[in-house]
């Protein structure tokens, strides 16, 4: 019984780890590209203004 | 040429648009595949709950693949039509497409070390997707390498375009070689082997991540644009100075 908890508890723990890598890396995709467009959409809006 | 329509101030309006749309049915899409992944589907009889990786795993190796040959595509219709648009597609796609890899690899060894027993095999499956992530890297430092954006896509195109032999290898490497990792279930001549109550939260995924990428590109497609338009007055304001200096 304890060896089937403690299987079922580390395949939780990948399965987390799994969905967790792609949460971060779609996040961190989406961030950067959040931040670029902020910045490059006021750059070219100040130059197009000058 | 019916390319010459595609000016950057009309892909720019174009893009604003499409993107926010592209974002929400997104946004749809991954929470109903979690849904359907995390919740409706049925354990496997062997693999226990670790059967669930597969909706994260699977669609990100597809995509990998499937952002390469898109990006494969555009190289070579930027050489045929000589359109920028198409040399900055290839450069807004790559980081999504090496992400998916990094997704793929890395979800593939947490799925491998509990069912396989090891979370890493020099096997043709895995070393051809790793060489995929290394051609994805190389691309973008090459194209950052140059000073002259211009010569860094060009010589992006090229590496594209010679890379892409990596892409039947990867696909058929189960088939060819022997490899521990399983052979293709979904897309083979034999129909596909996965049942609907599992293929449901599959495809669903599958989308989510097309449905991620579509909206990744058109935010970093714009980002390349804008920049081209920024170097471009930056470079006019420059020569205007020096001449007024003068």
């Amino acid at each position: 019984m304890k060896a089937v908890f403690s299987d079922v508890s580390a395949h939780i723990f990948y399965l987390i780890a799994a969905y967790g890598v792609a949460f971060i890396i779609f996040t961190v995709l989406w961030l950067v590209s959040w931040y670029q467009l902020k910045y490059v959409r006021q750059k070219h809006a100040q130059l197009t203004l000058k | 040429m019916i390319f010459s329509a595609l000016t950057p101030s009309k892909t720019i309006n174009f893009l604003r648009k499409m993107s926010p749309w592209i974002g929400n049915v997104f946004i749809i899409f991954l929470v109903v595949g979690l849904y359907y992944a995390l919740v409706r589907s049925p354990i496997d009889y062997q693999q226990g709950e670790m059967v669930r990786v597969m909706y994260v795993h699977v669609p990100a190796s597809w995509w990998c693949m499937s952002v390469y040959v898109f990006m494969a595509i555009c190289a070579a219709l930027g050489f045929v039509t000589k359109h920028p648009l198409f040399d900055l597609t290839v450069k807004a796609s790559a980081p999504v497409g090496a992400s998916f890899t990094v997704i793929s690899l890395i979800t593939g060894s947490l799925w491998g070390l509990p069912m396989w027993g090891t979370w890493w095999v020099w096997d043709a499956r895995l070393t051809s997707v790793l060489i995929l992530l290394i051609l994805y890297i190389g691309y973008i430092v090459l194209v950052d390498a140059y000073k002259d954006s211009d010569q860094g896509l060009k010589f992006g195109n090229i590496l594209i375009l010679l890379g892409a032999v990596n892409i039947p290898i990867i696909k058929w490497s189960v088939t060819w070689w022997t490899t521990l990792h399983q052979p293709a279930s979904f897309l083979r001549l034999r129909g596909n082997a996965i049942h609907p109550s599992m293929l449901m939260p599959l495809l669903l995924m599958a989308g989510a991540y097309g449905l991620f990428f579509l909206w990744m590109l058109s935010r970093r497609l714009e980002i390349e644009l804008l920049r081209r338009k920024i170097t471009a007055y930056e470079s006019r304001q420059n020569a205007y100075s020096t001449v007024t200096q003068v």
